[in-house]
């Protein structure tokens, strides 16, 4: 029961980790991008669309990653390039996404309703030799999907890119004071150019890691999650270990709404609201603590 | 000058990006465009319907203004619009032996307080401890949809409908139809006298002036005196009291009664209007008939021809794209000098 | 302490009300509001006044003609006082912010760099003010890094260096801007002042 319980929570955690990790990119460059939503969405149709066309998982990962990065590119050269407002843009991303997912699927699939991909390939689990057969919490230790694994191996990556790389030293000081960047030469513009790509790639691979499991499409299906990660984004204060434990709370909050929904008769849409109260409340004590110690100062 | 001739090209770009869209994706892309462009006109029922779209647009476009000129951005538009509606309808439903105009007027009352305290929240929430309006709003939205829908498909659901909806109100609380077939109704008018209200008390209120300088710039109001964390929680409230009007309205002039996601897409729709009016309420009106125009024209065009009905929200998207982009003009002077 | 009463509670709105004006270093991020009005720049610390406003709504018709007259006292050129305060030239800003300063009857003014980029014919018009205020008996703190400014200004003279006051000088003729410059860079410091950590020169 809390092997299942810890595995659903890692599930969850997933796609929300992968785009939050991308939002991560955006934040630490100076820019809140909310279109992260609509990215995902976006990635999580083409995805599951692609590798039902062609058979392969890969090429379903990179036509969603490319979907989404082009979204990102889009925003960026929006906000960057014709100076129009970052959240107005990110709205008409999500907005973008939202509409264009349903008309593909309309035009292409020939429904708009839940579409199922019975010749998309399955996103195999991997069963990790002997970690199985731990007691209790055997089950939360293996038989996760490639998805899962990457993310996990990912956050790590950033972490290494984000404080020990001259670029990542370079991404901070942008977001920090952007004016001094500018000063000893850091290229405000390229930086942040790039950071947007990069939350795309994320934010794709987020939304494959939704869409690819359930081998279907439902307009709309990232239902939050795009947020949830910008406020993981929030509370990660920078560090892509930060993000990784927000993302694991919500992916918690996820996993009790899913296993209630199961046991219980509390009505599901009531249970689908708790991982956003959940998030509430963790952004207000976030700000309250936040505002208290510079209070303090 | 400049700013009209941003605003028509901006519409023009959205437009040609929708009429590539169908020319695309019909197999009859002539008779789509056709009924896309003049479907809403054909008679008095499509010309009407669009008209009823525009009114919870116009609302919660002026919502979204109000919130917009204190600098605050209230995303939560959506679930303010839904709950609203639901808390103003269960009351209309519970309310007995009590003359009819005076249910009509308590229920507004009751979707106006409602929409203004959820959003009021997100308001205190930045005022107290800075947190982001923007997500807040959002997340509170996000969590009063799935509540409402659970409330309408379990205790408040009438058993008789067919669909999750609550039982239908008193048919004489109703808004009066005005151009029959369609469901136009006479809260057209309450709106429009709304909007031209708003107009003149974001221009010369004390209340509008403290938000117009609250939003052009926050350190200069708080410098010079104005309570600005006062002004940011009233103009959330009333951007949110303004949205579960739109919803209230919505159910008094067309459905009688709550539908689930009968609101779906006024709160968004009502920031796009919102910045292509670039937050004048007077603007307002004109920029959700648009809105209105473009969803009619393409549900008119899908009901004739095999046209996507999503066409519409593909080019509601591209405006909202270039609605901001300021550098939009200069840009593209550059490019024609560069080309020249 | 505003004419013997503690402000230091109290909400910007009571300490302005006391008698306190302010003039900010930082024009356009502080001072004005660039997109906003010359009257709605001017009526920021009145507008909620009798005069100016009535049953909530503002009485624009008095506001402006109260502005034009400022508009014609300080000087300030510019096409009408509807006309946005950011599209103005950096002297005609400064004097809009005096325009409000200076006509809200206040007993201390606080005035920061009030002369920073300005034009000869501004600083000048600028002293005048800041002296008319002088005698009108306002208490006036002007916080500077012009040396010369500060010598043509004021009647007493507090040099700081590294945040903390270090000399209370007599602005008399005889004062040296060697000597003021000793203290400045923290070469010499008065005795008096060794412990001390206070703020700003004083005019």
């Amino acid at each position: 029961m809390i092997g299942s319980f810890m595995h659903t929570t890692i599930v969850m955690m997933t796609p929300i980790l992968l785009a939050a990790l991308g939002g991560l990119f955006t934040d630490l460059s100076g820019m809140l991008n909310i279109g992260l939503e609509g990215m995902m969405l976006m990635s999580a149709f083409v995805s599951v669309y692609v590798a039902n066309a062609t058979g392969s998982l890969l090429i379903g990962v990179l036509a969603g990653v490319v979907s989404a990065s082009l979204l990102a590119a889009i925003m960026a050269v929006f906000s960057l390039n014709l100076k129009a407002n970052v959240f107005v843009v990110g709205l008409a991303t999500n907005l973008m996404a939202a509409g264009m997912t349903v008309f593909l699927s309309g035009w292409l699939v020939g429904t708009r309703g839940t579409i199922v991909f019975h010749e998309a390939p399955r996103l195999s689990r991997i069963d990790v030799p002997l970690l199985g057969d731990i007691p209790v919490i055997g089950r939360m230790l293996t038989g996760y999907s490639v998805m899962d694994f990457l993310a996990i191996g990912l956050t790590v990556a950033c972490f290494f890119v984000i404080f020990k790389t001259s670029y990542g030293y370079h991404l901070r000081s942008v977001g920090r004071d952007y004016k001094t960047a500018e000063s000893v030469g850091i290229s405000i513009y390229r930086h942040r150019f790039a950071a947007f790509i990069i939350s795309g790639v994320f934010a794709g691979l987020g939304g494959a890691a939704l869409s690819l499991p359930l081998r279907a499409f439902v307009g709309g299906m990232t239902g939050g999650r795009g947020w949830i990660a910008l406020v993981a984004v929030v509370l990660g204060r920078g560090n892509p270990f930060g993000v990784l434990i927000a993302s694991l709370i919500f992916g918690a909050a996820s996993a009790v709404s899913n296993t209630l929904q199961a046991v219980t008769d509390i009505p599901p849409k009531l249970l689908l609201a708790v991982p956003f109260v959940v998030t509430l409340v963790a952004m207000i004590i976030h700000a309250v603590r936040r505002h208290d110690s510079l209070e303090q100062q | 000058m400049r700013k009209t001739l941003i605003s028509l090209m901006t519409v023009a770009i959205a437009l040609a990006v929708g009429v590539l869209a169908i020319a695309l994706t019909s197999s009859s892309p002539r008779e789509a465009l056709k009924y896309f462009f003049t479907g809403p006109f054909l008679n008095a029922y499509f010309f009407g319907n669009m008209i009823t779209r525009a009114i919870p647009l116009i609302l919660t476009g002026l919502a979204a203004s109000i919130a917009f000129s204190a600098s605050a951005f209230n995303l939560g538009l959506e679930g303010q619009v839904y709950f609203g509606a639901i808390a103003g309808t269960l009351l209309g439903l519970t309310m007995g032996s009590v003359p009819v105009w005076l249910t009509c007027v308590t229920i507004m009352i009751v979707s106006f307080a409602v929409g203004g305290g959820i959003a009021a929240i997100s308001g205190y929430l930045k005022a107290k401890w800075k947190v982001n309006e923007l997500i807040s709003s959002l997340l509170v939205s996000y969590t009063l949809i799935n509540i409402g829908d659970a409330l309408l498909e379990g205790p408040f659901r009438d058993p008789r409908a067919g669909l999750a909806a609550s039982s239908y109100m008193d048919s004489a609380i109703r808004f009066p139809r005005i151009l029959m077939p369609s469901n136009l109704h006479a809260g057209l008018f309450l709106v429009l006298a709304i909007a031209v209200f708003v107009f003149l008390a974001i221009r010369f209120s004390r209340l509008g002036y403290e938000i117009r300088i609250t939003g052009s710039n926050i350190s200069f109001g708080a410098y010079a005196g104005i309570h600005v964390r006062k002004v940011v929680i009233l103009a959330m409230a009333i951007s949110g009291a303004l949205a579960g009007l739109a919803g209230m309205v919505d159910v008094l002039g067309v459905h009688g009664r709550v539908i689930r996601g009968f609101s779906s897409g006024y709160g968004w729709n009502g920031i796009a209007v919102a910045l292509i009016a670039r937050r004048n309420p007077i603007l307002v009106i004109p920029a959700a008939l648009f809105f209105a125009f473009l969803t009619s024209g393409a549900e008119v065009s899908s009901f004739f021809t095999d046209m996507s009905p999503e066409i519409a929200r593909i080019i509601q998207a591209s405006i909202f794209y270039l609605v901001t982009a300021e550098g939009l003009l200069t840009f593209l002077k550059k490019r024609r000098e560069a080309t020249s | 302490m505003i004419n013997g009463k503690d402000v230091s509670k109290e909400s910007t709105r009571q300490r302005r009300e006391a008698g306190l004006a302010y003039i900010p270093e930082d024009r356009i991020a502080l001072g004005t509001s660039a997109s906003a009005s010359i009257t709605d720049n001017i009526i920021v610390d009145r507008y909620f006044k009798s005069d100016f406003s009535k049953a909530g709504w503002i009485r624009y018709s008095f506001a402006m003609t109260h502005c034009r007259e400022l508009i014609h006292r300080f000087d300030i050129r510019s096409p009408s006082v509807l006309f946005p305060v950011g599209l103005l030239s950096g002297g005609n800003i400064q004097k809009v912010i005096l325009a409000r300063e200076f006509t809200s009857d206040p007993s201390i003014l606080v005035v920061c760099e009030p002369t920073w980029g300005l034009d000869v014919r501004s600083i000048r018009f600028v002293y005048d003010r800041i002296n008319e205020m002088k005698t009108k008996g306002a208490g006036v703190l002007l916080v500077s890094s012009n040396l010369d400014e500060i010598l043509t200004l004021a009647d007493r003279i507090l040099v700081m260096c590294g945040g903390r006051v270090v000399a209370s000088l007599a602005n008399d003729r005889a004062l040296a801007r060697r000597e003021i410059g000793e203290y400045m860079m923290g070469i010499a410091c008065q005795p008096e002042f060794e412990e001390v950590e206070m703020s700003n020169r004083h005019a």
